[in-house]
């Protein structure tokens, strides 16, 4: 095949205009100037500025508990709803069921935020840590079903039957042989869910209070009110701790692409 | 001059892997001309060079005397036949076929008549609104050809076209091809693996071997006269036998020592010297058993032990053993079968055969 | 046998599984009811209420938040938020489908890293990458000052807080999701059928038009939805980048249900939101259908010309 350099070319804008800010970014977290912009020698302090910073850190504790909450929920109740979906593919409920998991995947933010405030509001619920963990589950359940569904359908349920040929039982079966052929399926399920909650920001934005400020929220109002430098230097400790999360995720995706 | 189309020292490669070697040859107008070879020893290369999908690292292509080499495949007066038809899978197979035309910009009402003639040629009258997901293997082939053949092509390339299906249609469409082309009169380059295809097909052959052109010629020539070992084995079954000339008979005539054979008088092809070493093929067809020498009568021949026997109704191929030399014979049926005593397993016969028959390949030959 | 067995066993399993299946379907349904579809509908309702002064919702029912929805001067943030998702599409596919078409035709092993390249953005935060482009955009950053530098750019054009800003990070936000789909088309699609029309007298770029973009059809298709959907929907991104002129409709959702609660009105602005995404999304089911439907038409007609 000849080259095409074309489709080069615009592959290579596309690259480059996809790493230009992140790498402007982490440079200027190294910057000791306070504004951005002119290079005024290497520095650590806006990350010991960022480590001093209660707020900040408060605003982590909070994202990662409410994460850790609604990727516990999100994943059993996604599960559940994958595995129906893949069992009873025949079944009318099943066609109703697909179309309401389905459809807040492509409902913008925006819309699922201010509807579940209405909600909340309607219903005189204090908005709060509460609030932020049930709307969080709601947006993740869909891709958390959408994920493990996608590992069920190349599931060959012949081996379910090969085991009860064999007496095991229904508990022997789940922790013998479900549990470690899906593992994989639901773990990146759970991280799908997992890496959603921690880059949330419009939803969390519209059902939080008082006391539930994530990271995003408080990255918002930084940018919002001044402290750019912060920022800089917040971002990166942020990217890290998605990269990580996300690394771990790909490593459990690669896994399944070697063992064939 | 001469040839109508024409390859002139092709070279190429694929990263390190030298594909194609100094290849030259050319093909005449209006000839079924074959590329045969094994997977792998760049014949596809070849044709893909002669569509333009591959630039050769040097050497030139001529297509009625006009250097092509450098022109792009849609400028090109040469249409292939890809190996999978490459069908548009989202037009019907009438737009399949006036996609050319289409592109050439001609008007509809003559696009529109074009098509029905080669609905006609591939006899799929009446199938132009169906699409090619809903067609058979056979009939896929049949437009893919239609699809090329309405650009009124110089040179219709054709790779591996009956490689997907299976035993019957692949007989069915070489008769089909045969008949298309006889219909047309467009020169063919037929690439394949199959050595039948090629030879019932095709006008003259060039069996390709490791990037180089090992021999060409006519079927016939090809099968009875090959000129190399590669050559020998892979159009049909042989067997080999090593050996050296050791005396001359007259003008056409030597006798050559064939390994753990003995000495035996042979047609002298390549009118070798004494000493030269060469190694012998003889055609398991070429072969006849007899019950004794007596029978044989004025053929080479040489006493052998039937190990295996395998009926094949219209013949049986025998396995004789000589010294450590095992001998594949074939023996046609031309009386019935179980009129007559057939030697068995352990039998002692006579394995005889003529001197013309006998196939000499040089030991020095360049393969 | 096989068949037998698995017979007994679907049998079997008809028996008690109904139970199992409502078991299990009750979670996510319910959750989803609850959650999604109640509050979704719940919209559209409370854009009839009145507002409390106090930001909640009243008793009352008032067909005053429409008018004054209808009325106010909301329609040229409607008509921005429409042509400016519509551009943020139109170059996403742009960019998206060489993209797409020139991974698909890398060797496989290749591939995976190259898509890998492609996410990898999306692994930092929504906000820190609109965040990355207002440190770019800076009237004191590195793209101004470079394009200045290299006199590209006139003295007083700035580059943030205006719309362009909002489509460049837009685009920018939306772009891996719009090459992950014509990618997922372009691996499938058969790029022998490009050497087809090429041989069949076709230019490059005709086969590129006739043959590979019909044939990635469904992957632009759904290119196309997920980015012109979050694109309708988008407020983070005017918000931080976009100024007072790049102000769309998720804007004015959140500053009336924030800064001013009034909820009501909030309502009535995300009731028209939702109606403007339907119309994509019905788009796109109808032309599935169509697609269908075109094909047996076709089918018919050419049917037709030649009996």
């Amino acid at each position: 095949m000849k080259t095409r350099y074309t489709s080069l070319l615009a592959t290579l804008f596309v690259m480059a205009f996809m790493y230009l800010p992140i790498v402007m970014l982490v440079s200027q977290s190294f910057n000791a100037s306070r504004y951005g912009g002119r290079w005024m020698g290497f520095s650590l302090k806006w990350y010991e500025a960022l480590f001093r910073d209660s707020a900040v850190i408060n605003a982590t504790l909070n994202t990662l508990i409410i994460a850790c909450v609604s990727t516990l929920f999100s994943t059993a109740i996604g599960t559940c709803a994958a595995w129906v979906l893949n069992r009873y593919k025949q079944s009318k409920l099943q066609t109703v069921h697909y179309g309401i998991v389905y459809a807040p995947l492509i409902v913008p933010d925006v819309l699922m935020g201010i509807s579940l405030l209405l909600m909340f509001v309607s219903l005189k619920v204090q908005l709060g840590m509460f609030t932020v963990i049930l709307a969080h589950i709601t947006f993740s359940v869909s891709f958390v079903t959408f994920t493990v569904l996608a590992r069920l359908q190349d599931f060959d349920f012949n081996i379910i039957q090969a085991a009860q040929d064999l007496g095991a039982g229904n508990l022997r079966i789940f922790v013998k042989i479900l549990l470690p052929l899906l593992g994989p399926g639901i773990a990146s399920g759970a991280m799908m869910a997992f890496t959603l909650s921690m880059d949330d920001f419009v939803v969390t934005f519209f059902v939080g209070g008082p006391g539930s400020t994530t990271l995003p929220v408080k990255v918002y109002s930084m940018m919002k009110h001044g402290a750019p430098a912060i920022i800089n230097a917040l971002s990166v400790v942020f990217m890290a701790l998605t990269f990580t999360v996300a690394i771990l995720g790909q490593c459990l995706t690669k896994k399944k692409y070697e063992q064939p | 001059m001469g040839e109508f189309f024409e390859f002139k020292n092709i070279e190429k490669y694929y990263g390190d892997v030298h594909v194609v070697k100094n290849v030259s040859f050319g093909v005449r107008c209006g000839e079924v001309f074959s590329l045969l070879g094994p997977s792998g020893c760049g014949k596809t290369t070849m044709l893909r060079i002669a569509g333009g999908f591959e630039d050769p690292e040097s050497g030139e292509v001529f297509l009625d005397s006009v250097n092509i080499t450098d022109l792009a495949p849609n400028k090109r007066k040469i249409n292939t036949v890809f190996q999978n038809y490459a069908l548009f899978p989202h037009m019907s197979i009438w737009d399949n076929i006036a996609f050319g035309p289409r592109t050439a910009g001609m008007p509809e009402d003559q696009v529109s008549k074009k098509v029905e003639k080669m609905l006609e040629i591939i006899r799929l009258e009446g199938h132009g609104s169906r699409m090619p997901n809903t067609i058979s293997g056979g009939q896929k082939q049949r437009v893919a050809i239609a699809r090329a053949l309405i650009n009124s092509p110089k040179l219709l390339l054709l790779d591996e076209p009956l490689a997907a299906l299976d035993l019957k249609l692949r007989q069915y469409m070489l008769l089909e091809l045969d008949r298309i082309h006889d219909e047309v009169g467009t020169t063919f380059i037929y690439v394949t693996h199959d050595q039948g295809e090629a030879m019932s097909l095709s006008d003259r052959i060039a069996v390709m071997n490791g990037g180089v052109i090992e021999q060409i010629g006519t079927p016939a020539e090809i099968y009875e006269n090959p000129r190399t070992k590669f050559v020998a084995s892979f159009i049909g079954d042989t067997n080999f036998f090593d050996g050296k000339i050791v005396g001359q008979i007259d003008g056409e005539n030597c006798r050559i020592a064939m390994d753990g054979l003995g000495e035996f008088p042979s047609f002298n092809e390549h009118k070798l010297s004494n000493g030269s070493k060469v190694t012998v093929s003889i055609r398991p067809e070429k072969f006849r058993i007899f019950g004794s020498r007596k029978e044989a009568e004025n053929l080479n021949a040489i006493e052998a032990e039937v190990i295996d026997i395998v009926y094949q109704g219209a013949q049986t191929r025998y396995w004789v053993r000589v010294n450590e030399h095992r001998i594949n014979v074939l023996s046609q049926h031309n009386r019935c079968y179980l009129d007559y005593k057939q030697p068995t397993w352990g039998d002692k016969v006579w394995v005889a055969w003529h001197r013309d028959d006998v196939t000499t390949i040089p030991a020095e030959s360049p393969h | 046998m096989e068949n037998e067995t698995s017979h007994t066993g679907a049998r079997n399993a008809n028996a008690g599984s109904k139970l199992s299946e409502y078991l299990l379907t009750a979670p996510s349904f319910l959750w989803l009811c609850v959650f999604f579809l109640i509050p979704s509908i719940l919209v559209f309702a409370i854009a009839f209420r009145t507002a409390d002064p106090s930001g909640g919702i009243d008793a009352g029912w008032t067909l005053s938040t429409i008018e004054n929805v209808l009325k106010n001067s909301y329609l040229g943030v409607l008509w921005r938020t429409v042509w400016v998702s519509c551009a943020v599409t139109a170059i996403c596919l742009l960019l998206g489908i060489p993209v797409g078409y020139w991974i698909a035709l890398q060797k496989p092993k290749y591939r995976y890293w190259l898509l890998l390249v492609v996410i990898i953005p999306l692994w930092t935060n929504f906000l820190i990458r609109i965040f990355a482009w207002r440190v770019l955009l800076h009237p004191d950053g590195f793209l101004r000052q470079t394009l200045l530098a290299l006199g590209l750019i006139p003295e007083d054009l700035f580059l943030l807080n205006n719309i362009g800003a909002v489509i460049i990070v837009t685009v920018y936000t939306c772009l891996p999701f719009a090459i992950l789909p014509i990618y997922a088309a372009a691996e499938k699609f058969d790029f022998s059928l490009l050497e087809a029309a090429r041989d069949l007298g076709a230019t490059r770029f005709c086969a590129f038009r006739r043959i590979f973009l019909p044939g990635i059809k469904r992957g632009i298709f759904t290119a196309t939805l997920v980015v012109l959907i979050p694109a309708l929907g988008s407020y983070a991104i005017p918000d931080l980048v976009g100024g007072v002129d790049g102000e769309m409709l998720g804007n004015k959702i959140a500053i009336k249900a924030s800064a001013y609660r009034n909820l009501p009105e909030a309502a009535a602005l995300a009731a028209f939101l939702s109606i403007i995404i339907t119309v994509p999304v019905l788009l796109f089911l109808v032309k599935q259908n169509k697609l269908v439907k075109s094909i047996i038409n076709t089918r018919r007609s050419a049917g037709d010309s030649t009996k």
